[in-house]
This record gives C-alpha cells, sequence and structure tokens, in this order.
C-alpha cells in the first residue's frame, strides 16, 4: 500500500472520527451505522468477487449466519458482544471453508446458482426455526454498550471495523495472497501452471470474505439491537452487487465508493413520495449501468488524465 | 494518483455539507403514519391505513384542527421489513418530530417498532397487530387497541366447542402473524380438548395442495380447516382445498375478516365461496357507536368501498390522540402519554380503554366483539352474511 | 389410504413440474443466446398473466385469443427491453456481461413491480376460468385450467423442440450458444437475434403466467417464486437443452411435492433448493446439457 493510500486512510479515518460530534440527528447516526455494515459487507464481497473472480450470490446469508451467531451465544451464554464479533466471523470463516470446499469446484454461473441456493436455505430455516431464532419477528440482540450515549459509542466500534476491513483489503490487493487471487480469476490454467494451489486459494478467498461478512453481521445485530431474516434476502444482495459494481469491481475503492452513494444517496432522496423513491432509484440504477459499465473508478480512471493534464498545465504556467 | 485523492475528498465533503441540518419545527401537530406501502410488506392493507388515517386527518382539521392547530401526515413505508420499520420509527420521530405514531402493521415489525417508539419517548398505536409482546414488555408508550393472540384464541374456542369441531387443522404462514395465532389457538384449544393440527408454509407459498392431500389423507380427518395468512395463499388455500377435494367435508374457516369484504374474494371463488365461514370482529350485529355510524357512512363516501374493521380501530385511535392532545392542552409526547392513559372515550365500536392488569394487558383496549359468519350466496357482501356465531 | 395420496401426489407434482418446465424453458434460450442471468424473468411471467387478465376482463377475449395475445405483449416488452439495455453486451464486446446483466435485470426487477404496483393495484387478480369444471384424470380431480396448462406446456415445449432443430433461426441460436465466434461466420446476424431470442424467452415467460393466471393469482409480486423456479429447472435440466428442462422441471415437481408431505411442509422450497445444489455438484451439466 503506497503512501497515497494510507493518506487517504488517514483522511477518511479523521473525518470518521470527527463526523459524529457533528452530526446531531440519531436518523443520521443509524444512516452511518447503516454504511459501515453496507461497506463492510461490500469490501468482503469484492475480496470475493472482485479478487478472486468467485461469482458467490450468497454473500448476505453469511452476514445473516454471523450475527444470529453472534446474537445467539451473547442472549444465552452471556458473552460480551465484542466476543459476538469474533464468533460471528469465526463461525462464518468455518462455514466458508466447508462450503467452499463443495461448491468451488464449479464455476461462473453455477457457482452463482449454489450459493444462491445457500442463502435461500439459510432464511427459510431462521424463519422456520422461530423458536430459536425468533422467525420473521427478529431476535432482539443486546447492544454494545447500554444507556443513551450507546449509539455514539457503538457508532466507534463500527468506524473502527470498517477501517481496518478496508486497510486489510488494501494491502490484500498489493499483496502476494491478493496476486494469487487475482490469477485465480483472471486465468485458472495459467496460474496452475505457475503452480499456484488454486483450489486452496480459492477456499481462502472464500472464507474470508465470509469472516468478514460474518463480523459485519455481528456488528449489525448489536448495533441495531435487532437482526431479522430480512437482510440476506435477494434484494440486500442485489444490493451489495450493486455497490460494488458501480463503485468498480476488484478495485480497493470501488466497493467504498459505491457504498456510499447507495446508502446516502437513497437516505437524501428519501422522503419525498415514499412509494416513488424506490422507483427511482431503479431508474438511476439502470441507467447508471447502462451509460457508465465502468462503476465510478471508471468514471474517476477516464477523468484523471483530463485533470493531470490540467494540473501539469497549471504547474507549467506556475514555473514561468 | 492525487488527481483521484483530489476528486474524492472534494466528492466526500461536498456531499457531506448536503446532510440536512433539521426541519424547521412548525407549529402544526405533526402524527407519524408508519405502514407497509410496497412488497414485502402488505400494501394493500397498507393503503387502506392511509386512506383510513387520511379521511380521519381531514375531519379533524375540517373542525379547526387539534388545539385550534393543523394536523399534519408524514408518511413512511415499513416495507414490511423490521429494520425498516425501526428506522422509518426512528426518522419520523427524530426528523420529523411527531406526536404520535399510527398505522403499524405487521406483527413482525411492530415489536422492533414497539421498541424504538418507547425507547425514544413517543406514543405508538397498534390497530390491528396481534403479537402478545407488544404489550407484555408493559411500556408507557405502547398503546394497542388491536386484539392480540391469546384473546383472540380464547374467544374462538367457544365457538369451536359449540359447533362441535373436534379435530381443527391449522394451515399458517411462517411469520409471527401467522405462527402466533396458530400456536395461541392451539393452546387454547388443547385446554378444552380440540385437537389441534398445524401446518406451516413460507408466506409467499402458491401451491398448498401437498400439504391439502395430506391432511385429506390423515386417519382422523379434520373436521376444519382454519387459515391463517395474509398473502395469496390467503386465496389459494380454500380454492385448492376444493381442487384436492378436502372441502367441502372439511369445513373452513378463513381467518381473518377478507371474505366478507375483499374485492378478490369472488372473483377468485366463484360459486366454491358460499359456504365458507370466516372469523372477524365485524357484524352487522355489531354495536355501533354514533362515531362509528359516522365513520361507516363517511369511508364509502369518499373511497367507494367498505371499510374492514381495522379501519374502525385505526379511526379510533386517531381521534383518540386528538381527545387525549385537547385534555393535556399539549401536542408533546410525553404529556400525551400520560394524557392517554385516562382515556374514556366514545369509539366506533365501543367505549376505549387502556387498562393495565397483567401480561399482555398493558394500555390494552379488551372491548373486542367476536364473530363468525358464514357466505350463503354467491357475491355476497359480508353486511349479508348468515350471522353463525355468537 | 396412503397409496392413493402417494400416487395423487406423483401426479400433481408431474402437472406443476410442466408448469416449471415452461418457466425454465425461456432461460435455456436466454442462458444460451445471450450468456446473461435474467433477474427479471420472473416479471414477464408477471405481465404475463396482468396481459391474459385484462385481455379478457377489458377488452373481453375469450382465453384462446388471450393466451398468445399475452406471450405477444410479452414478446414485445421483451424485444423492447433487448433494444434499450442489453445491447452493450453484445456490441460493445464486454469483459464481464455477466455484472452488466446483474445490475440492469436487478433494477428492471424493482422497476416493473413497482409499476405494476401503481398501474394495476396490490390486488391479486383471477382471470375467468379458462375452462371451467374440474374432470376425473386417472382417478384424480383436476381443474380444467390445470388441463389446459398442461397441455399447452407440452404443446410450447415440444413446439420449441422442433423449432430449434429444424428452423434455421433455431439452429442459428443453437450455434449461437455454442459459439458466438462460429456462428458469425455462418452468417448470424448476433444482433438481430439476441433481441429476437429474448423477445421469445419473454414470451414464454407471459405464456406460463397467463396459462396459470387462473391457478395461482396475478399481483404485481407474482414473479418472485417462478424466478428461483426457473433457475432451479435450468441447473437441473441443463443449460443447453430443452429436454432437459422438461425433465428437471417434472423432476422438480415431483420432489417438492413429496417432500413437502414426507419430509417438511415448511421447508418445501429449501428442498428443492437442496435438489438442485445437488445437481449442481455432481452433475454439472444438467440432465441433458453440455459439458462445461
Amino acid at each position: 500500500m503506497n503512501r497515497n493510500q494510507w493518506l487517504i486512510t488517514g483522511c477518511i479515518g479523521v473525518a470518521g472520527i470527527v463526523l459524529p460530534f457533528g452530526v446531531d440527528s440519531p436518523v443520521w447516526m443509524t444512516v452511518l451505522n447503516l454504511f459501515f455494515y453496507y461497506a463492510m459487507l461490500s469490501i468482503s464481497w469484492n475480496i470475493v468477487f472482485g479478487y478472486a473472480g468467485l461469482f458467490s450470490f450468497g454473500h448476505v446469508a453469511f452476514a445473516t449466519v454471523g450475527g444470529y451467531a453472534s446474537g445467539l451465544i451473547v442472549i444465552h451464554l452471556g458473552f460480551s458482544p465484542f466476543w459476538g464479533l469474533f464468533v460471528g466471523g469465526v463461525s462464518c470463516a468455518l462455514i466458508g471453508v466447508v462450503l467452499g470446499g463443495i461448491v468451488l469446484r464449479v464455476r461462473g454461473f453455477y457457482l452463482c446458482l449454489l450459493t444462491w441456493a445457500f442463502a435461500e436455505v439459510v432464511n427459510v430455516v431462521i424463519k422456520t426455526e422461530h423458536q430459536i431464532t425468533g422467525g420473521t419477528g427478529g431476535l432482539i440482540t443486546p447492544g454494545f454498550f447500554s444507556g443513551p450515549q450507546a449509539d455514539f459509542y457503538s457508532y466507534f466500534v463500527g468506524l473502527g471495523l470498517f477501517l481496518l476491513m478496508f486497510v486489510f483489503s488494501a494491502l490484500l490487493f498489493h499483496s502476494r495472497p491478493g496476486l494469487y487471487l487475482f490469477a485465480v480469476r483472471d486465468d485458472l490454467d495459467a496460474a496452475e501452471a505457475m503452480g499456484v494451489n488454486t483450489r486452496l486459494w480459492k477456499v481462502l478467498g472464500f472464507a474470508c470474505g465470509g469472516f468478514w461478512a460474518g463480523v459485519a453481521g455481528a456488528y449489525y445485530a448489536h448495533f441495531f439491537g435487532l437482526i431479522d431474516p430480512s437482510i440476506g434476502g435477494l434484494d440486500e444482495m442485489g444490493k451489495i452487487c450493486l455497490m460494488v459494481i458501480v463503485g468498480g469491481v476488484g478495485t480497493v475503492y470501488g466497493p467504498l465508493l459505491g457504498t456510499f452513494f447507495v446508502v446516502i444517496l437513497s437516505e437524501i432522496i428519501r422522503g419525498s413520495l415514499a412509494e416513488m423513491n424506490l422507483l427511482i432509484f431503479a431508474l438511476v440504477m439502470i441507467l447508471t449501468m447502462r451509460f457508465i459499465p465502468g462503476g465510478f473508478m471508471g468514471i474517476i480512471d477516464l477523468l484523471s488524465p483530463l485533470l493531470r493534464h490540467r494540473f501539469a498545465k497549471m504547474a507549467e504556467k506556475a514555473d514561468r | 494518483m492525487k488527481s483521484r485523492v483530489w476528486f474524492l475528498v472534494i466528492v466526500f465533503f461536498g456531499i457531506l455539507v448536503l446532510l440536512p441540518a433539521g426541519t424547521k419545527a412548525a407549529d402544526d401537530i405533526k402524527i407519524g403514519l408508519v405502514t407497509p406501502l410496497s412488497a414485502p410488506g402488505d400494501y394493500e392493507a397498507g393503503k387502506i391505513n392511509v386512506q383510513t388515517v387520511e379521511l380521519a386527518v381531514e375531519q379533524l382539521n375540517q373542525k379547526g384542527g387539534i388545539l385550534g392547530r393543523k394536523v399534519v401526515l408524514v408518511k413512511a413505508d415499513d416495507e414490511g421489513k423490521p429494520a425498516v420499520g425501526a428506522t422509518a420509527v426512528q426518522r419520523v420521530i427524530a426528523n420529523d418530530k411527531v406526536s404520535a405514531i399510527v398505522g403499524a402493521w405487521h406483527g413482525s415489525v411492530a415489536v422492533a417498532q414497539a421498541k424504538i417508539a418507547d425507547k425514544m419517548g413517543v406514543p405508538i398505536f397498534f390497530h390491528y397487530s396481534w403479537p402478545d409482546d407488544l404489550t407484555t414488555m408493559h411500556s408507557n408508550y405502547v398503546f394497542r387497541i388491536s386484539p392480540y393472540n391469546s384473546q383472540i384464541a380464547n374467544l374462538l374456542v367457544p365457538f369451536l366447542v359449540q359447533k362441535g369441531f373436534k379435530n381443527v387443522a391449522v394451515m399458517h404462514e411462517t411469520t409471527a402473524y401467522g405462527t402466533g395465532f396458530a400456536e395461541a389457538l392451539a393452546k387454547a384449544g388443547k385446554a378444552k380438548g380440540i385437537n389441534v393440527i398445524l401446518k406451516g408454509f413460507p408466506s409467499e407459498a402458491q401451491d398448498l395442495k401437498p400439504q391439502l392431500l395430506e391432511l385429506k389423507a390423515m386417519k382422523t380427518k379434520a373436521d376444519l380447516l382454519v387459515v391463517s395468512s395474509v398473502y395469496q395463499a390467503m386465496y389459494l388455500i380454500p380454492k385448492q382445498a376444493y381442487e384436492v377435494g378436502l372441502a367441502p367435508d372439511t369445513k373452513i374457516l378463513a381467518g381473518w375478516d377478507y371474505p366478507g369484504w375483499s374485492p378478490e374474494w369472488w372473483e377468485v371463488m366463484g360459486e366454491k365461496g358460499v359456504g365458507v365461514m370466516y372469523p372477524t370482529f365485524d357484524s352487522p350485529k355489531l354495536k355501533l357507536m354514533s362515531l362509528g355510524e359516522q365513520f361507516k357512512k363517511a369511508f364509502p363516501e369518499k373511497y367507494k368501498f367498505d371499510p374492514p374493521i381495522y379501519a374502525y380501530f385505526l379511526y379510533d385511535e386517531v381521534m383518540i390522540i386528538a381527545d387525549a392532545m385537547t385534555r393535556a392542552k399539549s401536542s408533546d409526547p410525553k404529556k400525551l402519554a400520560e394524557a392517554l392513559k385516562a382515556t374514556r372515550f366514545n369509539g366506533t365500536t365501543g367505549v376505549v380503554t387502556f387498562e393495565r392488569k397483567d401480561g399482555p394487558v398493558w394500555n390494552q383496549w379488551t372491548g373486542h366483539q367476536l364473530f363468525v359468519l358464514q357466505l350463503t350466496a354467491l357475491k355476497q357482501a359480508g353486511k349479508d352474511a348468515a350471522i353463525i356465531y355468537p | 389410504m396412503e397409496c392413493g395420496m402417494f400416487f395423487e401426489l406423483v401426479v400433481r407434482g408431474f402437472a406443476i413440474g410442466l408448469v416449471y418446465a415452461l418457466m425454465g424453458l425461456g432461460l435455456v434460450l436466454l442462458n444460451g443466446v445471450l450468456r446473461i442471468i435474467n433477474f427479471a424473468h420472473g416479471e414477464f411471467y408477471m405481465l404475463g398473466g396482468y396481459a391474459a387478465y385484462y385481455l379478457m376482463t377489458l377488452v373481453g377475449l375469450p382465453f384462446f385469443l388471450a393466451i398468445p395475445g399475452a406471450m405477444v405483449a410479452t414478446f414485445v416488452i421483451g424485444a423492447i427491453v433487448e433494444k434499450l439495455l442489453l445491447t452493450p453486451i453484445h456490441e460493445k464486446q464486454m469483459e464481464k456481461p455477466m455484472d452488466y446483466a446483474l445490475i440492469i435485470t436487478l433494477g428492471l426487477v424493482i422497476l416493473l413491480r413497482k409499476l405494476a404496483a401503481i398501474v394495476f393495484g396490490p390486488f391479486y387478480r383471477k382471470p375467468p376460468d379458462y375452462i371451467p369444471g374440474d374432470f376425473l384424470v386417472l382417478g384424480i380431480n383436476l381443474s380444467g385450467n390445470m388441463i389446459l396448462t398442461l397441455i399447452a406446456s407440452a404443446i410450447l415445449v415440444l413446439g420449441m423442440a422442433y423449432y430449434m432443430r429444424k428452423t434455421w433461426r433455431g439452429r442459428s441460436w443453437r450455434a449461437i450458444t455454442q459459439s458466438q465466434g462460429g456462428a458469425k461466420i455462418m452468417g448470424v446476424d448476433i444482433s438481430r437475434e439476441s433481441w429476437i431470442a429474448f423477445g421469445t424467452a419473454c414470451a414464454l415467460a407471459g405464456g406460463a403466467g397467463a396459462l396459470v393466471a387462473p391457478l395461482f393469482l396475478v399481483s404485481p409480486t407474482a414473479g418472485g417464486p417462478p424466478l428461483l423456479k426457473s433457475y432451479e429447472v435450468l441447473a437441473i435440466g441443463g443449460m443447453g437443452s430443452i429436454g432437459g428442462s422438461l425433465l428437471g422441471g417434472i423432476l422438480l415437481g415431483v420432489t417438492e411435492t413429496l417432500g413437502a408431505v414426507y419430509i417438511s411442509s415448511a421447508y418445501k422450497d429449501a428442498i428443492g433448493f437442496v435438489f438442485m445444489s445437488l445437481f449442481l455438484l455432481f452433475w454439472p451439466g444438467g440432465l441433458f446439457g453440455q459439458k462445461q
């Protein structure tokens, strides 16, 4: 990770720390917390799909499992929610390893269907076993902190996790394991020929993404105080896909930009007509994709030579 | 690389500037209406909720509003999802500063919403959400005009006993609503020696014939099939019960209300709809108070169809809010909550008081009347159906 | 009588399986010729149902005109969608057509459902019975609508199979499925075939929707379950094969129906998913599909 990326991380971190002191409304606090949740899911899915090229369509199921695992452990065994984060992540990593081992032998579209089936099964189980999981009404989960400032402190937990995940994904991007993942994505046969154990790296990539998704789910359960099966639905998975693809798949900043766009934008346009805003959002989605397929990073890539040209000219003028 | 950095920084802070600073407080009285307006929520019911409350608010404003101030509705969609519903409640309270919230619908969403409203100290009303949990939490801000599951089961079981049903099958959607009602009925039924069989199905299910066939093949056949669903299964189960031959030997009790007033019932069932029984809290025998008579006329005048019973309850809630605010001489949520406790209001179907005893009876009205009606002719409207209980 | 119930379950599973097969049929085309995933496939099923409903109730057409009418309507809508939204896939030589199709069709699902809810209202509609009354078939009571559906599905499936084998267009579609480059060399206009194939896939979905409208009712959200089922059928039956779609649909229908009774009612859908997963894992080409 180069100097500029550390700089940006720092900027985001500072902005993140300062932000809650300026924001007065509990609604925006919830939105920011939701931003962290979705950003974590997007970053982790980007690792699975963007880096390793695995078309996993069951990603939100990991968040669901992580959230319920953490919630149930905290409720029934009395652990602290912070341990719950860990348990959520690890349980999903384990499931990721086992599932990955079975499922990742198929590719592309078939993998998509299989992982989709996994997500649907998870949903059905949670809805049906309502004695344990609370069914469609959801599970009320204890928060990280109690008292009136609880949301405020939870925000920092979210910020911390989010930054951690972002740095992890950036480091991974530039590292050797990252290279193996890209190799798996770009040319499986060449990678095999070069001696890369593609099977191992596929499973690791999948489980890694699953781990972080589980942590994200556990975070959601404890900051929101409620976890219900709707977070594992097809439309949630669609949102994650949208965020990553609109932001720019396989890039470091892509998931961040995409999540920002989707979460913050939907909050700003909400409010006018409750029924119409979803319609408008869908239209925006379709039009954006139709005319700007590279996502935001694509736009930036397009613009940056222009901007660089401008800066170069300005620098020239300054020199004279 | 630098250009990218600057681009990101500018965009980021640019959008931060757009964050709303908070709404200007007006002198209007704001009531929050949080109800399902889109799938997977039951937006058919949500639409009726909106129509009811809009009618009530219109009438209030025609009479000069509450405390001389105009009443304004803040609408929000809970999409039938607990997380969305809870956030919507938070939003209308924090951003729009509503004094009270009405219109909550789905049982699964209601519990989350009740918790938030309780935490933020704003009264929230439930006009037709049945899970017992809503009031067992004993909040000072949760008020329920709706009946609740264990009460409903206890009101329905005498009907089963009177008609001699010994083996009752309940097909219910696996949601808080369906499962909650089914289990309450099973418990109450077993206490009176009735054998209750439960069959759950996912709420979007379209093919219920396997389960119906299984019921048909049982050694001790069920003499009554109870349907507990709010989505297409509520039409599909009676229809398919006839198709597999379970009905008409096994009688059908279609929960809840809809055969009497739903515009789709006769279109879907045709002749087979005759003979189906359904429980409801409404009937021609229902003793309406003067407010109820007025509502009964005003609603179809404006919307061209008769209101279902839950619209009456919802209408009551808005009027009770007006009454309590007038007594409290304030629209402040906390003062409103206090004044609501002492409510003694001539509602549409009875005198509404909010009782506090134990268990689920907390800020709960218990004045409901249960009826069981039976459709006796094709295309019959609910008001002409035969009253077979009580 | 246990035997009687089992037999009836199998027959009813078979019947519903044919409906699934019809839904999956369109996907065989879509996946082969356009190589994309289409989340909006279920929405065309829904639109077909509404088309049949309104053609019968508002325009007053009899069912044997309304159902083809619904198919024509969904063909047209599908072709328009393809022309407006999906042409970049084959024109711009996209590196990742799947991503693109994913987002666009997801957006399309939301758009179509919302529009349907606003235009048609949230009600559950049922067109008048196509063939009123019930008939006794093999000792089992089947409604006239169901029998019509079975016959029409069989005709459509066989018709498609014939079309794919015997007509020039059908063969060119199979060629594109196997190799786009190769097909081009043989003179196939990919652009043209894309919108026709897409339209046809939508028409098949619309036809399925129109046929089962009196059985399962139409509503703005009616497209959700068929989407999943169609993809399950595609997975089980095999990506390139119509026969596979037929057999796959039947297998799925029977497994689900038996599973609902003998394993668990609430888990009925999950059983279907697990069944599909087993196929994807151990028999990835599907029953008759191409090897990957």
